[in-house]
């Protein structure tokens, strides 16, 4: 099928491969199918699109792949709600907030991460209780090397 | 909204298994216990407000290509994480359009 988007226009979807939210993206209660848009091979960055709104494309990474040590345990009403019989058909991922013009500065929300099923692709938003989480934790410890970007202006 | 004055000390029992306890107060806050069951999530409002807040910034803000430009992904911990990857990839739609 096809979905609308305001950032890549026309995607053509696999039906298999539209996560069903079963419990909302905080925020976004009214939106319930999401894609997982994969436009740089590699990267560890993807847009969870909403299949229903064009305008709604949250950037998602995983905090493993910047070296951040985040584990967490996934309640067992929610793992009974997302149907899940194998731990390893659990995926998760987080949003990011990538600040224009100071990508060094991006954060990934560790609060809320998205969880699903790959199974029958049933997913939520979970919010954990963990104390040490933030919904801001930094994605770089050390600054990025600049991009070589001669016009560019310190602000 | 259902409105009910309690003392310190005094509770309240909603739906057999939850029960809320008036624990002490002082100025203007509350101290409460709460008993419910294990699958009753119980969460400070702010919690759910700030991640709404995280949510709705992301996309507002979102421009993946500047930080994917600026990350050189061979550095990171690509051999750790490249199964995990793979998974992700595996649900995943590709596209091959620029970035409007």
């Amino acid at each position: 099928m096809k979905i609308n988007t305001s950032r890549f226009g026309e995607v053509e979807v696999d039906e298999n491969l539209i996560f069903d939210f079963i419990e909302p993206i905080l925020g976004y209660e009214n939106l319930s199918k999401f894609i997982l848009l994969d436009h740089t091979p590699d990267s560890p960055f993807k847009w969870l699109q909403s299949a229903e709104d064009p305008n709604v494309a949250f950037p998602v990474t995983f905090p493993a792949f910047f070296g951040i040590d985040y584990q967490f345990v996934i309640p067992e009403e929610k793992a009974k709600k997302l149907e899940l019989t194998n731990a390893e058909n659990l995926l998760s991922f987080n949003i990011t907030c990538v600040p224009q013009g100071s990508p060094q500065n991006a954060t990934v929300n560790l609060v809320g991460p998205i969880v699903v099923n790959m199974d029958n692709k049933k997913s939520m938003q979970l919010v954990l209780t963990n104390v040490n989480f933030s919904t801001r934790h930094k994605l770089f410890n050390k600054p990025l090397p600049t991009p070589e970007k001669p016009e560019n202006v310190l602000s | 909204m259902l409105v009910l004055t309690r003392k310190k000390g005094q509770k309240l029992i909603i739906n057999d298994n939850i029960e809320v306890t008036i624990l002490e107060t002082r100025g203007d806050t509350v101290k409460i216990g709460i008993s419910a069951p294990k699958h009753v999530s119980i969460f400070r409002e702010e919690v759910y407000e700030e991640i709404k807040k995280a949510n709705k910034q992301a996309i507002q803000e979102g421009s993946l290509s500047e930080i994917s430009s600026a990350i050189n992904i061979n550095d990171s911990k690509k051999d750790f994480t490249s199964e995990y990857l793979n998974k992700l990839q595996s649900i995943s739609t590709k596209i091959n359009k620029p970035d409007k």
